[in-house]
């Protein structure tokens, strides 16, 4: 390959004027002062479950200006859901979770909505509930949320609903490798562990907004803040109402951040605005944005390990028990495909048991990591727990156990693409570790390092397809269907545009965001859109090369294949001296050029012919990903022992990104995901009580501040590059393992620190004062018989 | 936010008499840092505003006497930059440059920093999520943090409401000792700052309001320190803090003023600690048995016993003159 131009480069982000002169778009701005607009306001569950006795919604439609009053009996008869039809739209029987949606009002003005609303009467009859995953589990748990559970239909992954041990558990994910009892066998040391996890927030900036509005020709145009304008609103939207696609349109702007976020406004806004005729819209308040957005899915992870005295690993089993909330939402696909995570490892002997399990809490999802930051929290704690035990070095224990390039990994894929040990040496290094803390401890002050290893796949199965329209002016437009979240994926996808064309990335225009008007896309999620779309991207860019020598082939009387178009030129292959601008083909009056103003279009579709779906029993395949991205993260702390004040001095992370397209986006990435890996680590957990969010505020919740990140010379990303062979230039995703690793590594540097090692998070002064007084115990009864 | 009415007052008279005459569906309102969030979460509903920044001359920080009065509408910002209070009075500078954000001390003042509601979850809880909790502050009758997630509440003196009281500058001078002056329409009266705060709210009555606080004068080269625990080191309130004003001659302490902030309805005066520390040769260890005597009275509730270890420590640190 010659020489990159474009990829590899720190290209400034397309967005970057609009964003920073505040004249990007974004789906609030949609129908702003818009005549006939109405607004949209839910009524939702105070209850965490109950039953629905009687709603009057008389007082509230004579608000005036109140269009529609909508309650459960407005609603399709079906039960939508996302792997499980589970919900009604508006609650019809009964509610599940404080937060469930029980009724829609739609008004001319906000405050008739609102005033609507507190008139809307319900008579509940409060039942029993349930919020523990591990007792909502049992057998005879005497709360179930869903009695009918084994006549609902599975939209994805049906097999994930055999084998369930309870009437409130909905998923059972299997990992099956080896024989893990022979494993424990042949191991010289056994260690097991209880973790659990915390429901966690995206907190993305942007609340939910969204716009439905019904055209005259029978359409619904949907305007809202997604990840996908397909599959996120589009088939989401049909297959809720039971319309074709042809009659709804998606609509997306800029999206203020992501993080897998699923609240779903425009589902209640196109509920309005089909019964009302009339365009609706929906804007979530921060605290709608807590209970709706689908949280991070809390796991109570019972791990065990097996190992031989020289470290070797040689069984591992895990149970986890997931607390996914009222409704299964995408959980059975979280609980699946956090599985991957474990194959970064040689584990001859596996086994994984993920249950998924309805509680009375709010509804979890998907979030930055896909349910593999969560494993992760256990799975690195104790590669640290085996090192010390075995006395040996931790960077080197995990070293020894890497899977490597070509090696069938426990889920039987053939790994690629494997940069885990150049991360590890990368963060080993900058953190000095075996070398002193940047700071020494005082009595009251202990510092010390950790470190984590971890990783997060990219989905296989999904499809992406690109239009590239080459103008006479030299310029180029780019038609995708991934969204913009705030990633800057669509500079990078320019650049592999670009870089295919041989064309300045100025001149590359992209457009998204409308799914009347580009191709499909599965959205951006999972790591995905940089390979998916840019291969898609790039073949179309191929498509439209060839389409251009073709074009040019009897003006320059050569075949098309002794051809080249690059940069805006089409030259001879064996003369590059001799060439003609693209920009000719479009010259009036050459017939045996392109007609008047016609196009130069290429058109591309990537996605994966072989990959396989897993085998239900042992969850073993050939192709389950498309590519790992492994993440390091090495940290160095202080651990205030006398107040459990925990401060984040350093922190170091490394990348494989298979390439990096754009090193500057991928570093912002990087240090996004640590900020978010600290506040899952130290700050942030959802808090219910009875099923109600508490901290469901900006102020309450605990996101880090720019206090509690280091910065400067104390935070280091660097980027590795083990090219991919399938993805654009030896691409691969990257986004989602960004915060993968953090929590553990905290955790095991706050361990180093102290000699506490925390399972739960996340790791509070309340909680690490606790350790550290049990800790303090343990040694007075040590030493209490001298 | 419903309000029918919004009143410039130019005079403390035209005000006390505007809430005289409305009673208690007229609410004042300067920096507004706390009030809007009150309002926006429905949490009162008032008919009328009066605007008290436009009442002149009361914005000030003045000597009096070795003292200081300082006005009840300078803001905080002022507080922390004032060269005066910084070279005096810098447990009070320490305080202020601890309150919310640069943005809410600019806007925020001393009267509101006194004035502001708790943070309590319960009795905050917006009306967007659908239920809200009638409890002993909103004139119901249960506290919902006794039986609910407590972790951010008092484990001294609550009595029906748990909430602490958020004010960091009422710890800070309540540590100098300094009075609070309340008008109303017969006239003024002081009180002690930590007794301005009681378990529901303040002892404000009906048409009264805060219009000086008054520090008195302080013998010269004490040692003062501000030290305040959080989560996040911006903007979050105090889970725990403490204001120390120490005067030590020859390494024997003269005298000794400690209150605590976070832990209790109201500026807490630890007053078994400063009897420890009177007299006393100021070493670690008495600073050690000044923490454990200061949090003694402390009954935790079922999620906040930390909040007593880490008093302990911050009462010995704040002695010691350590920072956190």
């Amino acid at each position: 390959m010659s020489e990159l131009s474009v990829v590899g480069k720190n290209v400034i982000r397309l967005d970057a004027l609009e964003k920073v002169t505040g004249t990007a778009l974004y789906a609030a701005d949609e129908a702003l002062g818009e005549p006939g607009m109405l607004h949209g306001k839910v009524l939702w569950s105070p209850h965490a479950h109950a039953r629905i006795i009687s709603i009057d919604i008389s007082r509230a439609k004579k608000v005036p200006g109140v269009e529609a009053v909508l309650t459960g009996k407005d609603v399709p008869e079906a039960r939508v859901g996302s792997c499980v039809d589970d919900q009604h739209m508006l609650a019809r029987e009964k509610v599940r979770f404080v937060g469930d949606a029980v009724a829609v009002v739609a008004a001319r003005t906000l405050e008739a909505a609102e005033e609507a609303l507190a008139l809307i009467k319900v008579k509940y009859e409060v039942l029993p509930a349930v919020f523990d995953a591990e007792e909502a589990m049992r057998p005879d748990c005497p709360v179930v949320l869903h009695p009918g559970l084994s006549g609902y239909k599975r939209n994805m992954y049906p097999y994930l609903g055999n084998d369930l041990p309870g009437p409130n558990v909905h998923t059972h994910h299997k990992v099956r490798r080896g024989n893990v009892e022979e494993g424990f066998r042949q191991a010289d040391l056994i260690v097991e562990n209880r973790f659990s996890t915390a429901r966690i927030s995206h907190c993305q900036l942007e609340p939910a907004s969204s716009v439905a509005r019904p055209n005259v020709d029978g359409t619904l145009v949907i305007s809202t803040s997604t990840k996908s304008v397909y599959t996120g609103v589009q088939a989401e939207v049909c297959r809720f109402f039971g319309l074709p696609p042809s009659k709804v349109r998606g609509v997306t702007h800029y999206i203020g951040g992501n993080f897998g976020s699923a609240p779903r406004a425009h589902i209640f806004a196109a509920l309005a605005a089909i019964r009302t005729g009339r365009p609706v819209k929906v804007v979530f308040s921060r605290e709608e944005c807590f209970f709706r957005d689908l949280n991070r899915l809390p796991m109570v992870i019972y791990l065990k390990d097996g190992v031989k005295k020289d470290g070797t690993l040689v069984a591992r089993q895990i149970k986890l028990i997931c607390n996914c909330g009222a409704y299964a939402q995408i959980t059975p696909l979280v609980i699946r495909n956090g599985s991957f995570g474990s194959s970064q490892y040689r584990i001859p002997n596996f086994r994984w048991d993920a249950y998924g399990v309805y509680t009375n809490e709010p509804p979890s999802g998907a979030f930055r990591g896909f349910g593999n930051a969560q494993p992760f929290w256990a799975m690195e704690q104790h590669m640290d727990i085996i090192a010390e035990k075995l006395r040996m070095d931790p960077v080197e224990l995990r070293q020894k156990n890497l899977i490597a390039e070509g090696e069938e990994n426990l889920r039987g894929e053939k790994t690629h693409s494997m940069g885990a040990a150049e991360c590890l040496d990368k963060v080993a290094q900058w953190i000095g570790w075996g070398r002193p803390t940047s700071q020494p401890s005082s009595n009251t002050v202990k510092v010390a390092k950790g470190f984590a290893l971890a990783n997060k796949y990219t989905q296989v199965d999904t499809i992406a397809s690109a239009l590239v329209r080459f103008n006479k002016d030299g310029f180029v437009d780019v038609f995708h269907g991934s969204d913009e979240i705030g990633q800057g994926s669509q500079t990078v996808l320019a650049q592999i545009a670009a870089e295919e064309l041989g064309v300045p990335v100025e001149k590359i225009k992209v457009i998204w965001g409308d799914s009347a008007r580009v191709p499909y896309d599965h959205g951006a999620i999972s790591s995905r859109t940089t390979m998916f779309v840019g291969n898609a991207i790039r073949a179309a860019c191929q498509d439209v090369k060839r389409l251009i020598c073709a074009t040019a082939s009897p003006v320059m009387g050569a075949a098309p294949e002794d051809l080249e178009a690059r940069g805006g030129q089409i030259y001879f292959r064996s003369n590059p001296s001799k060439s003609m601008p693209v920009s000719d083909l479009f010259l009036p009056g050459r017939a045996t050029c392109l007609p008047h103003d016609a196009e130069l279009l290429g058109q591309g579709t990537f996605f994966y012919k072989g990959y396989s779906d897993g085998d239900p029993e042992t969850g073993q395949g050939t192709r389950l990903t498309a590519s790992y991205c492994y993440t390091a993260h090495a940290v160095e702390v202080a651990v205030d022992t006398e107040t459990g004040e925990v401060k984040v001095l350093r922190f170091c992370s490394a990348t494989d990104v298979g390439r990096a397209i754009n090193p500057k986006l991928c570093e912002a990435q990087s240090e996004g995901g640590i900020a978010q890996g600290i506040g899952s680590a130290l700050y942030e957990e959802m808090l219910l009580d009875r099923g109600r969010v508490l901290n469901c505020n900006f102020h309450d919740y605990g996101m880090p501040r720019m206090t509690e990140l280091p910065g400067n010379h104390d935070l280091k990303c660097f980027l590795v590059e083990a090219n991919h062979r399938e993805g654009p230039f030896g691409a691969k995703g990257m986004g989602e393992g960004a915060m993968t690793p953090s929590a553990p590594a905290i955790a095991n540097a706050i361990y180093n620190a102290t000699g506490v090692r925390l399972m739960d998070l996340p790791m509070s002064p309340e909680r690490l004062l606790r350790a550290l007084k049990a800790q303090n115990k343990e040694a007075g009864h040590k030493s209490g018989p001298l | 936010m419903g309000c029918s009415q919004h009143i410039d007052a130019t005079s403390v008279t035209e005000a006390i008499s505007i809430l005289q005459s409305q009673g208690d569906k007229a609410v004042l309102v300067a920096g507004g840092t706390d009030l809007v969030g009150m309002l926006n979460n429905r949490l009162i509903s008032p008919e009328t505003l009066v605007n008290i920044k436009t009442i002149p001359g009361m914005d000030y920080i003045r000597e009096y006497s070795g003292g200081l009065r300082i006005g009840a509408l300078t803001r905080i910002r002022d507080i922390e930059t004032s060269a005066i209070i910084r070279e005096y009075f810098p447990v009070l500078a320490e305080a202020a440059v601890s309150v919310g954000s640069p943005q809410i001390r600019r806007m925020g003042t001393l009267g509101g920093n006194f004035c502001q509601e708790v943070r309590c979850w319960y009795y905050r809880r917006s009306p967007a999520t659908g239920k809200t909790f009638t409890c002993y502050r909103k004139g119901g009758n249960v506290c919902y943090a006794t039986s609910g997630d407590n972790r951010y509440h008092s484990v001294i003196g609550g009595k029906k409401c748990f909430a602490a009281c958020p004010s960091d500058m009422a710890v800070a001078l309540a540590s100098l000792h300094a009075h609070a002056t309340l008008a109303g329409a017969s006239g003024t009266r002081s009180v002690p700052v930590e007794d301005f705060f009681i378990p529901l709210g303040n002892i404000l009555k009906p048409g009264e309001m805060l219009t000086e606080v008054s520090i008195p004068a302080l013998k010269p080269g004490s040692r003062q320190k501000f030290l305040k625990f959080r989560h996040r080191k911006t903007i979050d309130f105090a889970l725990c803090s403490v204001a120390s004003v120490l005067e030590v001659e020859a390494g024997v302490v003269a005298d000794a003023s400690l209150v605590l902030g976070g832990v209790a309805p109201f500026p807490y005066r630890a007053k078994a600690a400063e009897q420890v520390l009177k007299g006393q040769p100021l070493t670690e260890d008495l600073a050690s048995e000044a923490g454990a005597a200061a949090l003694r009275a402390a009954r935790p509730l079922s999620l906040n016993a930390y909040k007593v270890t880490i008093g302990r420590v911050l009462v010995k640190r704040a002695i010691l003159g350590v920072d956190m």
